[in-house]
C-alpha cells in the first residue's frame, strides 16, 4: 500500500559517511581538549590571584613580619617585612604604582572579575563545541546502523491513510536494515488472500457510497452474488494492473444498504491492495487468515449495520481470522501488481479503523473482533 | 608531443601556483598569531587605563624601563597609555585589511589551481583516448 512515489528513503550513511563524521567529531573534541586546557590556565590564575588577596589582606595586620629573604638561588636571610600597607602594583604594559594594601584588594578583585567573565565565555564556547561533538558522533553511529531517513509528501487527500502507514512505518525503520518487509512467503500467501477478500468489501462499501450519493434508492440487494462482483474485482484488478496509482473503480451493481449512511459522511480513501495471484479464488471461502485492521474494522462495522441480513458472511470472516496481520502494506510486490480501490467510509467507522490500525497488537485479532461483535 | 609539452608547462605552472598558494597560508597563519598577540595587548592595555583612572591624582606611577622603575606623571603615564591602544588599535584595523587582502589572494590562487587542475586532467583524458 506504500507507494514508492509517495515518498523517499535516503539511507543517512549516504548522506554522511561514517568515517567522515568520526573526523569530525575527533576534531572538535580536539578543540574541546585546547578550551579546555585554556580554562584550567585561567581557572589557575583564578586561585593564585584569591591567594594573592588573602596575603594582602592580612599584611597590614602586623607593622612588620619576620620572613626568609630569598637571596640569590639558594640563600635565604632572616630578614624582616616593615611597610606593610604598601605595595607595589603592576597594573600591566610595565606600568607600575604605590598602592595601600586596601587599594591593592581592589585592584585585585577588579581583575578576579575579568578573569571570571573569561572563564565564562570559555565555558560557553566548550558548551557549544560539546553539542557539535554529540551531533557528530550521533550521526556517525546513526550512519554505522543504517538508520535511513524517510521523506513523505503530506497530501491532505489520503491524510488518515498516511497517519496509520507512518505509524507503521516507524516501527519499521527501527529494524537494523532500515527498510519494512520482513514477512514470510506464507504470510505473504495469506495475505493475498485476505487483501483480496477486504478489497471486495472495500468496493462494496464503495458502491454503496456511490449509491448514497447519487441518492439512487435501489433495492437491498446485500447478499448479491458473489460470481458478479467477483467478475467487478477482475475487472478493477485488470485495469490497475501494474500501478501504483489509485484507481478510482466505479462498479454499478450490488448496492448494499445505503439507507443506513444517513448520517453527514467524511470522506476518506482507503486503498486496498488486491494481488494478482489467485484472481479467480472464491474471495469468502478459505484460508483468510490475514487482516488488514483498519479494513477489517470497516468491514465490521459495515456488517453490523447490516448484520439483519449479512450476518453468515461476516461470521464466516470472523472464523476464518485467526491471526491479524497488520503489515499488509509493506509487501512490496503487492504494491506493485496489487489494484487498488478505494472507497469512503462514513466516520465513525474511519476513526474506529484509524486507532485499530495504529494501536493494535498484531497477535489477536480474534478475541478483539470477538468483543466488539458482542 | 605538443600535447606532452602543454601537459608540463601545466606541470609546471600549477607547482609554481601551489608554492604561491602555501606562502599566502603562511603569511595569513602569522597574522592570525600576530593579531592575537597585539588583541592581547590591547585588553592589557585596557584594563591599565582603567586601573589608572582609578588611581588618585598624587599617587606615585611608574613605568619599568629596562632594569629602573622611573617615575612618570599619572597624566603623562595616562596619555602615554591611551596614545598605546590608540596605536594597537589601528594596528589590529591594518591587520584586519591585510588579513582581507590575502583572503582574496589565496582564493583566486585557488580557483587558479582548480583549473590548472582541470586543464591537466582534460589532456590526460585526451591521452587515454588517442
Amino acid at each position: 500500500m506504500e507507494a514508492p512515489a509517495k515518498g523517499t528513503v535516503t539511507p543517512i550513511a549516504s548522506l554522511f559517511s561514517e568515517e567522515e563524521a568520526r573526523k569530525a567529531a575527533s576534531y572538535v573534541e580536539e578543540k574541546i581538549g585546547a578550551k579546555r586546557g585554556e580554562m584550567n590556565r585561567l581557572q589557575q590564575f583564578v586561585d593564585e590571584n584569591a591567594n594573592l588577596i588573602n596575603l594582602v589582606a592580612k599584611l597590614p595586620d602586623q607593622l612588620h613580619h619576620n620572613v626568609m629573604v630569598p637571596f640569590g638561588k639558594m640563600a635565604f636571610f632572616p630578614g624582616r617585612l616593615i611597610h606593610t600597607n604598601e605595595c607595589l602594583v603592576l597594573l600591566g604594559e610595565n606600568y607600575y604604582s604605590d598602592r595601600t594594601s586596601k587599594q591593592t584588594i581592589d585592584i585585585l578583585s577588579r581583575r578576579d572579575k575579568t578573569i571570571q567573565s573569561q572563564i565564562r565565555s570559555l565555558k560557553a564556547e566548550i558548551d557549544d563545541f560539546q553539542t557539535e561533538a554529540s551531533f557528530f558522533t550521533t550521526t556517525a553511529s546513526e550512519a554505522a546502523e543504517g538508520l535511513v531517513e524517510i521523506r513523505e509528501e503530506f497530501e491532505e487527500e489520503e491524510e488518515e491513510e498516511e497517519d496509520s502507514s507512518a505509524t507503521l512505518l516507524q516501527s519499521g525503520v527501527k529494524e537494523p536494515s532500515g527498510l519494512p518487509g520482513g514477512e514470510t512467503a506464507e504470510d505473504e500467501v495469506e495475505d493475498d488472500e485476505f487483501a483480496r477478500i477486504m478489497s471486495r468489501l472495500n468496493e462494496l462499501e464503495m458502491q454503496e457510497e456511490q449509491e448514497g450519493e447519487d441518492g439512487d434508492g435501489r433495492g437491498e440487494k446485500h447478499d448479491s452474488p458473489i460470481e458478479s462482483e467477483l467478475d467487478t474485482v477482475k475487472g478493477i484488478r485488470g485495469e490497475t494492473n501494474k500501478k501504483q496509482e489509485t484507481t478510482l473503480s466505479v462498479p454499478k451493481n450490488a448496492s448494499i444498504g445505503e439507507s443506513r449512511y444517513s448520517e453527514p459522511r467524511v470522506r476518506s480513501k482507503v486503498i486496498e491492495v488486491l494481488p494478482e495471484k489467485h484472481p479467480h479464488e472464491d474471495q469468502s471461502r478459505g484460508g483468510i487468515d490475514q487482516q488488514n485492521a483498519e479494513t477489517w474494522k470497516d468491514f465490521q462495522a459495515t456488517s453490523r449495520a447490516k448484520a439483519k441480513t449479512d450476518v453468515v458472511a461476516s461470521r464466516k470472516i470472523e472464523v476464518q481470522s485467526p491471526i491479524q496481520q497488520p503489515e499488509p502494506k509493506f509487501d512490496a510486490n503487492k504494491a506493485f501488481t496489487g489494484s487498488i480501490v478505494e472507497h469512503a467510509l462514513n466516520l465513525e467507522t474511519n476513526l474506529h479503523g484509524q486507532k485499530q490500525s495504529s494501536v493494535s497488537q498484531p497477535s489477536k485479532p480474534v478475541s478483539r473482533f470477538k468483543a466488539q461483535r458482542r | 608531443m605538443s600535447s606532452s609539452m602543454a601537459h608540463r608547462d601545466l606541470q609546471r605552472d600549477l607547482e609554481n601556483k601551489a608554492n604561491e598558494l602555501g606562502k599566502y597560508q603562511k603569511d595569513i597563519a602569522k597574522n592570525h598569531q600576530l593579531r592575537k598577540k597585539y588583541t592581547i595587548q590591547l585588553g592589557e592595555n585596557e584594563l591599565v587605563l582603567k586601573e589608572l583612572d582609578l588611581l588618585e591624582e598624587d599617587a606615585n606611577v611608574y613605568k619599568l624601563i629596562g632594569p629602573v622603575l622611573v617615575k612618570q606623571d599619572l597624566a603623562e603615564a595616562n596619555a602615554n597609555v591611551r596614545k598605546r591602544i590608540e596605536y594597537i588599535a589601528a594596528e589590529l584595523k591594518r591587520l584586519d585589511a591585510t588579513l582581507q587582502d590575502m583572503e582574496d589572494k589565496q582564493n583566486s590562487k585557488r580557483e587558479a589551481i582548480m583549473k590548472v587542475q582541470q586543464k591537466i586532467q582534460a589532456i590526460q583524458a585526451g591521452k587515454a583516448k588517442a
